[in-house]
């Protein structure tokens, strides 16, 4: 099946500042797909891009098959879903919705009927009369969405459509997004800074860094094996374990000798040879932390001693930082029973950190610089 | 007009009034406004009103009594046509300097910090020379044996006896080049305001450049617009220093008119009842759009 919408070795450079290299990224016919990375990395360039408001200084933009690259903003079946609403704030709600139809000189009964249909889909047809200014920020938000909506788009671009609003009201759009897009069925591509927002709503998400696609993958493909260590520490928290190949054991596991914690088993995602440098990504969760030397075959998990430096309790699960060896490990534990029967571990205890050989991930690509992602207790 | 009425506006405040002691706090935040209002604009429009009630005094100033006889004599024949230039010569200038202000704002706006510094400087550099020194100016450009008409001529783009100076083509033009900035300044002030996001949505759903920037950027910059407006037409419609420089005797104005009844035919009633049916002219269309613009911003939006 041809990609429904497509980068295709999409350049663009602001100046002689490269601000987006060699992208190439296809979607699916109604798929969510997120472009997640920090402020800066070129996916707020791409987003406008596809809306047709930048012209790529080289590569084409597809849609449907057909070359959409030369195509005016006007001219495309493309609507988007600013950043801050960019409401009309002369018009009403029912007017900021009808905007496209009466553009696209629609009949008089089309419009109420269209919009008419948008404001029940968003929920706000008591609101219509309203102006933009007497709305609170989601209602402001579900008009932007149902605006963008109501030419019945091929492709619904979100710029970060949930960043002004607060934590809670997020949450509820996330889902009200959600089901909106399992009403409409509409592909959208969707921009965020925020890894949370992207892994709950996305069936895709490409990670962007530096104007680079780096990786593109389901949330878990991404969470469970990124590539590089950018991916591995911008998506959720982890852990790196640099090290040589000392031998390999069988096809599925090889030992490293670690920097820091010695020898180790790890899993043999990748083909190594003995002597190469390789980095290991272990996420705080995959660990478990006990106060006694656990019975572990050396085959195929991994035990280290180590000894508590901070504690955080959080209520589901507590967070630790421990120190084996020199390396400073970030942990966490879920708390399934009740937690006030047990002893816990506190600051300054000796424990026993463990972990299966295959609960970590080999990288890629490893950069030094991408620790500075990793959250850390202050010193 | 706006900053009288946010004075207006009283602090928020959920418990009961204490009508006295806010009531006291408005009027002394007003009552300077009022009394610069009443002294120095109330007063001279009532007086130039009463005068033009009284008779002419032969000596050149107000005779006793009252009289309705220069109500009468503002029926002149010659009057009409006189209004109906200064009508359509300010109209005319005012849609022009909107019509040159509009894309200068826009592009002003969308200038970098640092440019647009430059360009506002080069907008207000006029201002540093005397306002009778540029009409000057301008009569030395337009005058027969200027650089100009010479220039027009030697490019057979104007016959030999046709003249640039003395007539309402030389008005308009200097009327428009004097009001520019003041049309210029507020729409700026608007336009920095403006949301430009709101031009790419517009866009975003379909509309065409120019649709986008007239649905969404002139409704953005009304209220500026509305400034622009004013400011331009009405010292336009009372102007007199600019007709008497660089107009001739067909192209008078009531300004010219109201100043020859007082310096040549020393008649102040006369002078007065002409000034009266301006001040009426300008104040009436600005009384309706303010009471238009107070509703709109009462009633709600369309449905």
């Amino acid at each position: 099946m041809p990609a429904f919408f497509e980068f295709r070795d999409i350049g663009h450079q602001f100046g002689k500042t490269p601000v987006v290299e060699k992208v190439n990224l296809s979607l699916n016919r109604g798929e969510v797909f997120s472009l997640v990375g920090p402020s800066g990395c070129g996916k707020t360039t791409l987003l406008r891009i596809a809306a047709g408001f930048i012209q790529p200084t080289r590569g084409a933009v597809l849609l449907d098959g057909e070359d959409i690259t030369a195509l005016p903003p006007d001219k495309r079946k493309i609507n988007t879903v600013f950043q801050n609403y960019a409401l009309f704030p002369h018009l009403s709600v029912f007017e900021n919705i009808a905007f496209g139809l009466r553009v696209a000189k629609k009949s008089k009964t089309d419009v109420t009927r269209a919009v008419g249909e948008m404001l029940e889909l968003i929920d706000l047809a008591e609101h219509a009369r309203k102006k933009p200014a007497q709305l609170s920020g989601g209602q402001k938000q579900r008009v932007a969405i149902a605006r963008a909506l109501v030419n019945q788009p091929d492709l619904l671009l979100l710029d970060e459509p949930l960043a002004a609003l607060d934590l809670k009201l997020r949450q509820r759009m996330l889902l009200e997004l959600d089901r909106i897009h399992e009403e409409v069925g509409t592909t959208f591509l969707y921009v965020t800074h925020d890894q949370t927002e992207a892994m709950s709503l996305s069936d895709r998400i490409g990670v962007m860094h530096q104007g680079k696609l780096l990786q593109v993958g389901t949330p878990a493909e991404i969470y469970e094996s990124p590539e590089s260590s950018f991916v591995a520490a911008f998506i959720g928290d982890t852990n790196f374990v640099v090290g040589k190949v000392r031998r390999i054991v069988d096809e599925n596991r090889f030992v490293l000798e670690a920097e820091c914690l010695g020898e180790i088993v790890v899993w043999r995602d990748k083909p190594v040879a003995v002597g190469d440098q390789v980095t290991v990504s272990i996420r705080p969760e995959k660990f478990s932390l006990q106060k006694t030397r656990p019975a572990t075959n050396g085959e195929t998990s991994n035990s280290v001693p180590c000894k508590i430096e901070e504690v955080i309790y959080l209520g589901p699960q507590t967070r630790y930082w421990v120190r084996s060896a020199d390396q400073l490990i970030s942990v966490i534990q879920q708390h399934a029973n009740y937690l006030l029967d047990e002893t816990p571990l506190a600051w300054g205890d000796e424990a026993w950190l463990t972990w299966r050989a295959n609960d970590g991930f080999m990288l890629n690509a490893y950069r030094e610089a991408d620790e500075a992602l990793l959250t850390l207790p202050d010193d | 007009m706006k900053p009288l009425r946010s004075i207006k506006v009283s602090p928020v405040h959920d418990g009961p009034l204490k009508p006295g002691r806010l009531d006291r706090r408005e009027w002394a935040l007003t009552l300077p406004t009022i009394i610069w209002l009443v002294l120095l604009f109330a007063v001279p429009t009532a007086l130039v009103f009463l005068i033009a009630l009284r008779p002419a005094n032969p000596a050149g100033g107000i005779g006793e009594g009252w009289t309705l006889a220069t109500l009468k004599d503002l029926m002149q024949p010659a009057y009409p046509a006189i209004i109906w230039r200064t009508v359509w010569l300010s109209v005319v200038a005012t849609a022009i300097c909107l019509g040159l202000a509009l894309p200068v704002a826009y592009y002003l706006a969308r200038l970098s910090r640092r440019s647009r510094q430059w360009v506002l400087l080069l907008v207000i550099l006029p201002f540093w020379s005397n306002f009778l020194i540029r009409i000057f100016a301008w009569r030395t450009v337009l005058h027969p044996d200027g650089w100009l008409k010479q220039g027009l001529v030697f490019l057979r783009l104007m016959p030999e006896d046709a003249t640039l100076l003395y007539n309402s083509g030389a008005i308009l033009l200097v009327l428009v080049y004097t009001y520019l900035p003041f049309a210029i300044l507020p729409l700026y002030a608007a336009a920095e305001k403006f949301d430009f996001a709101l031009l790419e949505a517009a866009r975003d759903l379909g509309a065409k450049r120019f649709r986008a920037w007239c649905t969404v950027f002139l409704p953005g910059v009304s209220r500026g617009l509305l400034t622009a407006l004013l400011v331009v037409l009405i010292p336009a419609l009372g102007s007199y220093a600019i007709p008497d420089l660089v107009g001739g005797p067909g192209s008078e104005m009531i300004g010219n008119k109201i100043a020859q009844r007082v310096f040549s035919d020393r008649n102040l009633p006369h002078a007065a009842g002409l000034s009266a049916l301006l001040a009426m002219a300008v104040m009436v269309p600005v009384i309706v759009m303010l009471l238009a613009r107070r509703d709109e911003s009462k009633g709600g939006g369309r449905p």
